[in-house]
This record gives C-alpha cells, sequence and structure tokens, in this order.
C-alpha cells in the first residue's frame, strides 16, 4: 500500500473506531444514569422460604397468620397480585350495560402486558385495603388462635349455581379453579367465624379476598362469632372430600402427587410462624425533575419506551426515604397515581372521545371493541410539544401533545420540594382544535 | 463407438460461464427488490424471492470453489464478514444483511463495472418503465398534495423521495460509467434531471444532491488534465472523500445525540433537516444504541396518499444502521466504505472516490444505503475496480503486471 494511502486508512479506522466508541461510551453512560423503578423496602427486602402453598387449607391458615401478626406484607404475599395483574381478562369484565368508567375498570394488562405496573399498582393497594379493614376487625377481638379450616358449606360448593359462578371467576382471573374455605377461630371460650375465597394457579393457591359468600361474611364484617355446633353445620367431611376430588381435577398428575407430599411440611412452616412466600408487589422509586419542563418531558420519554413503571415514579411520593415502608398509604398514593396514569393512557388511546361514564350499548361498542381501542404500543408515537405554565395557578402546567394526527392539552399539577419537581396530579385530557 | 461428443471447457470458461448466469441471476434478485419499491400489483410464484436467493448463493458457492484467487488474509477476512453478518442477522431478523451479504461475496472476482452496468441496465429499464406504466394508467402514480408546497408524484415508485432516491442512484451509476468520457451535455443532463426532480416530486434534499453530482463531476471533468499531478491539495481531497462515509456519520450521529429542543440553532438545523434529528434523538432515546441492533418498526408514508395516523421513520441511512442493525455492523459498513475509498484512491480511481462522498451526502438524508434496489456500490467492496475492472479477463497475472506498472510509474485514471 503507498504510504500516503496508509494515513488515509489510519485516519479513516481512528475516526471509525472514535464514532463506535463515543456511541458505546454515550449508551453506556445512560445506562447508568437510569434509576431503579422500584425500591426494595424493609419488608420487601424479606427473603421467602415457601415458593408456593399447594393446598387450600394451609393457604387459608397462612393469610389468618398474616392477620394475626398484623403482618401486611405477608398477607400481600398472599393475595394473587402477579396472577390477577398478568391474567385479567377486562373483555369478560365488561358487560354492555357496565358504565365503562376510566378510574374503576383495570387496565387491560392481560391483553397488553405493557399495563401490568398500572394493574399491579391498584390490585395491591386495593388487597392492602381490605388487609387492613379486616385486621382492624381482629385485632379488637384479642389473641386469637387457628382452631380449623375447612371447606366453607362444600355440599353448597358442589352444586351447580356454584360452579358457575366459579367458573365465570375463574374466567376473568383465567384462574383454574375456586373455592371458599371457613376458617374457626378462637380465643378462650369464645369462637369467631371468618371466610377467604381462594383461586388456584396450575396447582398453588392463593386468596382473592377476605370474605366468603357461603360463610356469609363481607368486607365491613368479616369476622362474627359462632358456636362449634353453628360451625359443624357449615362443614360436611364427605362433601369436602368431593370437593377437593373436583378440585384436584383442575390439576396434572405430577402437581397432585406433589401437593399431597408436601401438605404437612407445608402446615408445619406456617404454623412455625416462619411461612412466606415471594414477594409479588413492588413501590416506586420517588423520581424528581430538574424543573416542569424536564419532568414532564421524562414522563413522557418512558411513555414512549413503554416503561409504566418508570412513568409511576414521576408521581408525587413522600420525600422521606424512611417513611417509604409497605404501607397501605404509600400503596394507595402510588396507586392514585396510577389510575390518573391509566386515564391519561384511556383518554389519548380513544381521542378523548369522551366514552369516560358511558354504557358500551351507549358507546356502540363491544367490550372486544373498547379493548382493542386501549393498545398501549401506540403511545409510542405520542409527541411533547411544549410545556407552558397556567396563568391563573402558578402550581398547575400545561402539556401541549401530539397524537395520531390530533393535538392535545393536558394539565398537570406539580409539586417541587428540595429534591425537584413531581407530578402531583394529572388534571385534564383535552383536545385541542388548534393545530 | 460413443455417440456423444466430450465437450472440454477450461477452468476459466466455467468460471466465465458460471459469473454471466450469476449476474443473470443477480438481475433477477435486483429487479424482484426493485418491483417492492413499486405500486405495481404482482403475484409472482410461492417462494419466488427463497428460490432466487438460494440459486445465487448456490452460484456463489460454486464460484468459490473453481476460484483459485483467494489469499489466507482474504479468506480470513470473508469468515469474518460471514459470521459478522449472519449473527447480527440472526439477533436483529433483518434479512436485508443476509442479502447483502450474499450479493458483496458472490461480487468478488467480477468486474464492478459489469456489476455495474447489469445493475444499470436493470433499475434503469425497470425505472423508465414504471415511469411509463404510471403515466399510462397501468400503476398507480400516487400524487401527494401539500398546503403551501409544491404538488408531488411518484411515477410508480411508493413515494416521491423513494422516486429521487432511485433517479439519483442510477445518474451516480451512469456518471461513474461514463467517468473521462462524461461530456458538459450529461452534466448538463443531471441538472436538468435536478430540476424534474424538484419540480415534479419536490423532492429538495435528493435535489441538492444531484446538483451537488453535476458540481462536483464538472469540477472533475475541468480540472481532468491537473488530475495526473500529484499535490498535496490532492492528497488532501481524495483523503476526505475516501473517508467522507465515515465524516458524514460522526456528523449526523452527532448531531443526532446533541439535538435539544430548547437550543435555537438545533431547531433551526432540524427544521432545514425536515425534523430527522428530533426523529433520530427519539430512536435513539426509545430504542438505544446496542451491540448487534434491534428490530424497529418504522411507520412511514410510503404506498398511500393518505395521511398516517402514526409516523415513525429514520431517514438518515446512518441512524438508519448504527439503531436497527447495531454497532458492530455500522462499524463494518464504514470500513467498507473506507477500503472502496482507499482502494480507490491507491488505484487513481477519482470517479469512484467521487461517488463515495455524493452518496455520503445523501446517506445524510435517505436512508438506501444498504438497499439493495437502490445502492450498488456496496458491491464494490470485493468485486474488481479501476485498473483491473479494465482487464477483467485473466485477471491474476494482469493485476501482478498492472499493480507493479501503478507503483513504478503512473499511467492515469482509467475511466
Amino acid at each position: 500500500m503507498r504510504k500516503k494511502s496508509r494515513y488515509t486508512t489510519v485516519i479513516g479506522i481512528v475516526l471509525i473506531l472514535f464514532l463506535i466508541g463515543t456511541t458505546a461510551f454515550y449508551q453506556k453512560y445512560i445506562y447508568y444514569k437510569m434509576i431503579d423503578p422500584k425500591i426494595v423496602t424493609e419488608e420487601l427486602s424479606r427473603e421467602y422460604t415457601i415458593e408456593k402453598v399447594m393446598n387450600p387449607e394451609n393457604m387459608a391458615l397462612y393469610m389468618a397468620e398474616a392477620l394475626k401478626k398484623n403482618d401486611l406484607d405477608m398477607g400481600l404475599r398472599g393475595f394473587p397480585i402477579d396472577e390477577m395483574g398478568l391474567y385479567v381478562n377486562v373483555t369478560e369484565m365488561l358487560e354492555p350495560t357496565d358504565v365503562f368508567s376510566y378510574t374503576t375498570v383495570l387496565a387491560p394488562s392481560g391483553t397488553y402486558t405493557d399495563y401490568f405496573p398500572l394493574t399491579s399498582a391498584e390490585l395491591t393497594s386495593a388487597f392492602a385495603k381490605e388487609f387492613e379493614t379486616v385486621e382492624k376487625q381482629t385485632a379488637d377481638l384479642g389473641e386469637l388462635s387457628v382452631e380449623r379450616i375447612d371447606f366453607a358449606k362444600p355440599q353448597e360448593q358442589l352444586e351447580s349455581k356454584a360452579q358457575l359462578e366459579f367458573q365465570e371467576l375463574c374466567g376473568k382471573w383465567q384462574a383454574s379453579a375456586v373455592t371458599e374455605m371457613s376458617v374457626l377461630l378462637k380465643n378462650g371460650s369464645q369462637r369467631y367465624l371468618m371466610g377467604f375465597s381462594l383461586l388456584s394457579y396450575d396447582g398453588y393457591w392463593r386468596v382473592c379476598s377476605l370474605t366468603s359468600e357461603l360463610c356469609g361474611t363481607t368486607e365491613d364484617k368479616a369476622i362474627r362469632e359462632i358456636t362449634l355446633e353453628e360451625y359443624e353445620n357449615l362443614t360436611d367431611k364427605k362433601a369436602a372430600a368431593d370437593v377437593e376430588k373436583l378440585l384436584e381435577e383442575s390439576i396434572n398428575e405430577t402437581v397432585r402427587k406433589e401437593k399431597k407430599e408436601i401438605k404437612k411440611e407445608e402446615k408445619e412452616l406456617i404454623c412455625s410462624g416462619e411461612a412466606l412466600l415471594p414477594a409479588n408487589y413492588y413501590v416506586v422509586n420517588p423520581t424528581y425533575g430538574k424543573s416542569p419542563e424536564d419532568l414532564i418531558g421524562e414522563f413522557t420519554k418512558h411513555i414512549q419506551k413503554r416503561d409504566l413503571q418508570m412513568v409511576l415514579c414521576y408521581g408525587r411520593m413522600d420525600d422521606d426515604r424512611e417513611k417509604l415502608h409497605t404501607s397501605s398509604d404509600i400503596l394507595a398514593n402510588q396507586s392514585d397515581f396510577a389510575a390518573q396514569v391509566k386515564n391519561f393512557y384511556f383518554n389519548l388511546l380513544r381521542g378523548a372521545d369522551g366514552a369516560e361514564g358511558k354504557t358500551l350499548n351507549e358507546l356502540g361498542e363491544s367490550a372486544g371493541t373498547v379493548v382493542a381501542k386501549l393498545n398501549p404500543d401506540n403511545m409510542f408515537f405520542i409527541q411533547l410539544w411544549g410545556v407552558e405554565q397556567d396563568s391563573e395557578n402558578e402550581n398547575i402546567y400545561i402539556a401541549s401533545y401530539e397524537y395520531a394526527q390530533e393535538n392535545y392539552k393536558v394539565k398537570f399539577a406539580l409539586k417541587k420540594s428540595i429534591k425537584g419537581w413531581q407530578i402531583e396530579e394529572i388534571l385534564q385530557v383535552k383536545k385541542n382544535k388548534e393545530k | 463407438m460413443n455417440k456423444y461428443k466430450r465437450i472440454n471447457i477450461t477452468k476459466s470458461q466455467a468460471e466465465n460461464i458460471l459469473e454471466i448466469i450469476y449476474l443473470f441471476v443477480f438481475a433477477v434478485f435486483v429487479g424482484y427488490f426493485f418491483l417492492r419499491t413499486t405500486t405495481f400489483i404482482y403475484e409472482l410464484p410461492e417462494y419466488f424471492y427463497y428460490n432466487v436467493r438460494t440459486i445465487l448463493l448456490a452460484l456463489l458457492m460454486a464460484r468459490i470453489s473453481l476460484s483459485e484467487r483467494y489469499d489466507l488474509k482474504e479468506t480470513f477476512f470473508l469468515i469474518a464478514l460471514v459470521i459478522t453478518f449472519l449473527f447480527a442477522w440472526r439477533r436483529n431478523e433483518y434479512e436485508e444483511l443476509l442479502n447483502l451479504l450474499i450479493l458483496m461475496v458472490g461480487a468478488k472476482g467480477i468486474s464492478f463495472r459489469r456489476i455495474l452496468k447489469v445493475y444499470l441496465f436493470t433499475t434503469g429499464g425497470l425505472l423508465l418503465y414504471t415511469i411509463l406504466a404510471s403515466l399510462t394508467g397501468i400503476t398507480e402514480n400516487l400524487v401527494y398534495y401539500q398546503e403551501g408546497r409544491r404538488t408531488r408524484q411518484s411515477f410508480g415508485i411508493i413515494y416521491p423521495t423513494d422516486f429521487s432516491a432511485h433517479v439519483f442512484y442510477s445518474v451516480i451509476s451512469w456518471l461513474y460509467l461514463r467517468s473521462r468520457k462524461i461530456t458538459y451535455l450529461e452534466i448538463g443532463a443531471v441538472v436538468g434531471i435536478a430540476g424534474f426532480v424538484y419540480w415534479f416530486c419536490d423532492a429538495r434534499l435528493n435535489t441538492i444532491t444531484l446538483l451537488l453530482a453535476a458540481a462536483v463531476f464538472l469540477i472533475y471533468k475541468l480540472t481532468l488534465k491537473k488530475q495526473k499531478q500529484e499535490s498535496v491539495l490532492k492528497e488532501l481531497i481524495t483523503t476526505l472523500f475516501a473517508i467522507s462515509t465515515t465524516l458524514c456519520a460522526i456528523v449526523m450521529i452527532g448531531l443526532t445525540i446533541l439535538y435539544n429542543p430548547e437550543n435555537k440553532v438545533m431547531v433551526f438545523l432540524d427544521h432545514v433537516l425536515n425534523n430527522r434529528l428530533w426523529l433520530g434523538k427519539k430512536g435513539i432515546d426509545v430504542f438505544g444504541f446496542s451491540v448487534w441492533g434491534r428490530y424497529i418498526q418504522l411507520y412511514g408514508m410510503g404506498g398511500s396518499t393518505n395521511e398516517p395516523k402514526y409516523y415513525f421513520f429514520m431517514d438518515c441511512s446512518y441512524l438508519f444502521i448504527i439503531l436497527q442493525y447495531g454497532l458492530i455492523i455500522m462499524g463494518v459498513f464504514l470500513c467498507i466504505w473506507l477500503f472502496i475509498g482507499v482502494r480507490a484512491k491507491n488505484e487513481d480511481d477519482i470517479p469512484m472516490l467521487l461517488v463515495i462522498g455524493i452518496i455520503a451526502v445523501q446517506c445524510m438524508v435517505e436512508h438506501h444505503m444498504t438497499d439493495i434496489a437502490y445502492n450498488p456500490f456496496l458491491l464494490a467492496a470485493l468485486s474488481y475496480t479501476g485498473i483491473a475492472a479494465k482487464h477483467s479477463g485473466n485477471i491474476s497475472y494482469k493485476i501482478g503486471m498492472l499493480t507493479k506498472k501503478i507503483q513504478g510509474k503512473r499511467t492515469g485514471v482509467i475511466g
């Protein structure tokens, strides 16, 4: 090669390496700047000691222990947050006469997994509220111990009416089986009844409600006094065996064997007070913007990246890290913001068509069509054009967005703290007729 | 008595026959890709594309097995190229990489001028036919009406700027083939074509690159005598052209990374480049750079005059390649262009250097660098160019003789 061409080659290669090196370095830098959207609270840092509970009686026992210890984290791990969040079938849930509410309808995360962080946040908060409500009722009754756990009214569970209802529930939550358990608690000579509803997923169980229709318990009255004779009337050994047999039909042979083998071990672990299922919920890592423009820009960027968990981090959370525990307040705050983000998504995806509050019949759409319109993949195309402060309220900022050839104005209530800016509330999504 | 007469063919004749068959199948393959950029409605036999590619691969293998022209360095280079492209293809799912690999390796041992002639004949011929077909109603001529701007026509291609890109590459191919024989009339025709593209397609950026091509080849023609003399200026200019692709890549990728909507200069540049910077920045923010690339669904405006509901397209080849094909393939492509440029510099193949420079600039605003339906110049990497391309009959002896001659004394440019 000519000497001068060698210089050209060297210059060329150096420039190529410079380009590739710089872009690789830039990507590394971005990666290191990335914030973990979740924090590990003291409760979440606890290692699990049991992977899953294979027997419904033991699952009810686990939940009763959690209530006894007032251990919200332990209790949350017993609820089917992941399962419901990943498999929720919103199409099955919406009836033609049901009102389509952006706030009460869960995001269709069973169809579009992108929505999972929102559904998980909402379900976690709902279960946390239920747990605390029931726990308060049990706390008033002193030191309770579990005397017995049985299938609640097994004869009724075998009837076709109950089976039909169970099947509908399975359809909504993609579970393989449903059952209800009665729990007999004792404090001295006084006995109390609690009822739990359980869902099975491929042979393992989760408690989906701390109430039971068959036991006659509700969230407001989750525990009631009962005598031993009355309790005996709720149970029936032969029918219970038939219920168990029916439930085993929903699981395969291997799982059935495993279930029988570990039943005693499961019970011993739960009774020892050391049983803890794997963590199945999260607490977001409060994240801040340097300015209102930066905050809303980052919020939008993570929507485009389809990272809803990171989006939730920009919602207002307590500044004090020490206060970030698994508490129903924190989880409720998280859930409120998740509902607002869901509202933001639904409004944009539906073109702010005012569907909120109308029935499917009034919308002229089937449940399938409603869910199809909520595809979050398309949120990648959202474009933020500008942020300006509201002239009437200095805490309100209006963001101009373009999505699917339409323009929108979105009102955000922002809060400034020492660490930076956060979104207090997403107030309104409105279509802007001006181009 | 054996009634069948034995046909004796020499190895060289077998190579030539294989080369001709290869070029024919190559033309069919390129024609297929060209047709996909048109509005023609057609139906091909099932597996047509896969069958043609398989035949191309088989011919390539046959040519490799007959060839004695591979040395150790070449073999290692080819192995590295094949491994890199196949690794990338399996990870990012872009079949274009596999197709390009087959065509580049397949071009080895063939005169690039020959390949370019076949290419230009195929795509140029198809382009003319497509234009006529669109004007006579055989296929749809997509017409885009724009508020405050001139109407754009696509003349049977899926989008006006894609039509102008076909015109651009056809013109560049012609200019290269003509080289020192280019006339002032032909350069004037290029200016006329640029005017046509601007008037009927409103493809402003491609118009600029066509005018740039005309200007560059005009200067080339005017300075033909001076090019035989070695000078610092000539060295500087030829070096600049040889590394132009890398320089343009650095500029575009750098500008895109640094793009900030709050910076007025950036906003102005982005406006000039028709939002290529903010779209590219969005691509970087959302998808990020990766070693082997990733599949990115692009939503463009081609194929229909209806304004699309969703739009995301990277109209810059450098961003297109680095985000979709990955950092390694980007590096490989830049090395390939550098290799072509340095070889052209060594062979004093000034027209090739000019073409590299013009394509480098055009690729800042168009995404067709690796699209075989548009750009044939990547095939120059492993084929014979310059002096060797002119004497592509008995290559091995003549290359040795001619290379010695070049190193000894300058014999001038072979155009």
